[in-house]
């Protein structure tokens, strides 16, 4: 049997998948410009891979094993040939299982992104913004301070590391932390947000948007509402809260109470919540006030006619033969009343 | 069998598997690794890197199934996978944990952007004298009055149960709300 074709029609993930699941004996031969590869397949997995690039760098490179099958990953297209023999290589270089290399795979083109995109942002050179949008605090600790002494414009994100004997990580993260503040800007484009990345999705999904539009809040609303200012008195986070203190919670019976019980005597004694918090503390730690309660109220009802008015549109474009994830509701009883009876 | 699926996520250490754990009839199908980040290890040795799988089986031809996703964004290309075609989700937030509610928040954002199904937020760890109040919880993720959010301890089946019937209530009205 020959089995032949081109990666771009068949990728190699697939492939892989067919000739273990198959338990194919045979080799598998790949080829691309100046580039041959050879997997070997025996016992429903890769037995043996190998891979040779002619021309790189004016230089001829070898790979074999696991580095041979990520090497093989990346490759866009390249004719392959499967010939079933049982004349297998000596060699069996081949120790991972391919479901793990295909998870490595992904992890390894996810650090080489963030690499990139870290090495673009050292390059950068951040600016002051001369007018930050009016906040009711601003708090910076010492390490926000000592890199916020140094931008002006004209240092990279790189010399300012050197310049403070940071490490560039930190430093990022840092002026991270001070673009969030408004503070300064960057003159690199930010990624893109999530919502783009979906968005092909949900125009492909309509039915989903429209029927859960009743309960769900839109999407923007829930942005804006965490973009809300915080409230400019300071209150202490736990002064109406009081810790359990080991005492069993009678929601969660005896299981809990053991658990509890068990634990104390590791447990160490928590000091009592102070009256106020540190003002370095307090602006991630704030408890709402009236302020935020007004604005939760405005929140809610703006959301509200939203709903209404996505209910009101849903009902015209929605048509009534409509929307695929409805589910039955004996089903759905069903499976409440298994649940209840668990 | 047919089957309906309800994905169970959240940021990292959460409670996620032990959700899972407590309620399914099976023994979890769980594809854990060793951790080796120097920050994560201090929280627990083995995490979830492709998905948690537990099932409950309603009668001989329909079962739910749950599946928990990994907690770290970096396996967010899961998310999306075992999201697919869920009928509604669960969002663990470890209430002993401030400094990650920030990591619950953009699951959130993530997963209400990907998909409109409903969707409920538990307070998990509330046996530990440390943990943050729901509304405490609420507040800080920025979440409106009518998305839950339920107190919950993952090792105690009747509580893992109370979630999962809210979450079917809700799914319910709805489903009755387009029938009508």
């Amino acid at each position: 049997m020959s089995l032949q074709g081109n990666l771009v029609d068949l990728p190699l993930i697939d492939l892989v998948q067919v000739l273990t699941l198959q338990n194919k004996t045979g080799v598998l031969s790949i080829s691309r410009d100046f580039s041959q590869a050879q997997v070997a397949f025996g016992k429903s997995r890769i037995y043996s891979a190998f891979v040779h690039h002619n021309e790189q760098n004016g230089h001829p490179v070898y790979k074999q094993g696991e580095d041979a099958l990520y090497d093989l990953l990346e490759w866009p297209d390249g004719q392959f040939t499967f010939e079933l023999t049982n004349a297998l290589p000596n060699v069996e270089n081949v120790q991972q299982k391919w479901d793990y290399m295909i998870l490595e795979h992904c992890r390894r083109h996810d650090e080489l992104e963030q690499k990139q995109r870290q090495g673009e942002l050292l390059s950068s050179r951040p600016r002051l913004i001369p007018n930050p949008p009016a906040q009711a605090e601003i708090t910076l600790d010492l390490e926000q301070w000592r890199i916020l002494f140094q931008i002006n414009g004209l240092l990279s994100l790189q010399e300012i590391a050197t310049n403070t004997r940071q490490d560039p990580e930190e430093v990022v993260r840092i002026v991270g932390k001070l673009a969030k503040k408004g503070l300064i800007e960057l003159d690199v484009a930010p990624l893109p947000p999530p919502v783009q990345d979906y968005a092909a999705y949900r125009q492909a999904q309509p039915h989903e948007a429209q029927h859960y539009s009743q309960v769900l809040p839109p999407r923007q609303e829930i942005e804006i509402y965490s973009r809300l200012p915080l409230p400019s008195q300071e209150a202490p986070v736990r002064s109406s809260y009081t810790a359990p203190q080991n005492t069993p919670n009678p929601n969660y019976g005896p299981t809990q109470a053991t658990r509890s019980t068990a634990g104390a005597s590791n447990r160490p004694t928590l000091p009592p919540a102070p009256r106020s918090y540190p003002s370095a503390v307090s602006q991630d730690f704030r408890a709402p006030n009236n302020r935020v309660t007004e604005a939760a109220q405005a929140f809610r009802s703006k959301s509200e006619s939203a709903v209404t008015r996505a209910d009101s549109n849903a009902k015209e474009q929605v048509p009534t033969s409509a929307p695929s994830p409805k589910v039955q509701r004996g089903v759905l009883s069903g499976i409440m009343a298994k649940i209840r009876g668990l | 069998m047919e089957s309906l699926k309800i994905v169970v996520t959240g940021a990292y250490a959460a409670g996620k598997t032990q959700f899972i754990q407590s309620i399914s009839e099976i023994e979890v199908v769980s594809t854990e690794a060793g951790v080796d980040h120097p920050e994560e290890i201090q929280l627990k040795d083995h995490t979830t890197v492709a998905l948690d799988f537990g099932k409950i089986t309603i009668n001989p031809d329909f079962a739910l199934h749950l599946y928990g996703t990994p907690g770290q964004e970096r396996f967010d290309f899961m998310w999306e996978i075992l999201a697919m075609g869920c009928i509604g989700y669960v969002v663990m937030v470890d209430s002993t944990r401030p400094a990650h509610l920030r990591e619950a928040a953009n699951v959130i954002r993530f997963f209400t952007n990907m998909i409109d199904v409903p969707f409920v937020v538990v307070a998990n760890k509330q046996d530990d004298p440390t943990c943050l109040p729901t509304e405490y919880i609420r507040w800080r993720l920025g979440l409106p009055d009518y998305i839950p959010v339920l107190p919950c301890v993952a090792t105690d089946r009747e509580s893992v149960k109370e979630v999962l019937l809210t979450l079917l209530d809700i799914i319910y009205e709805m489903s009755e709300a387009a029938v009508n």
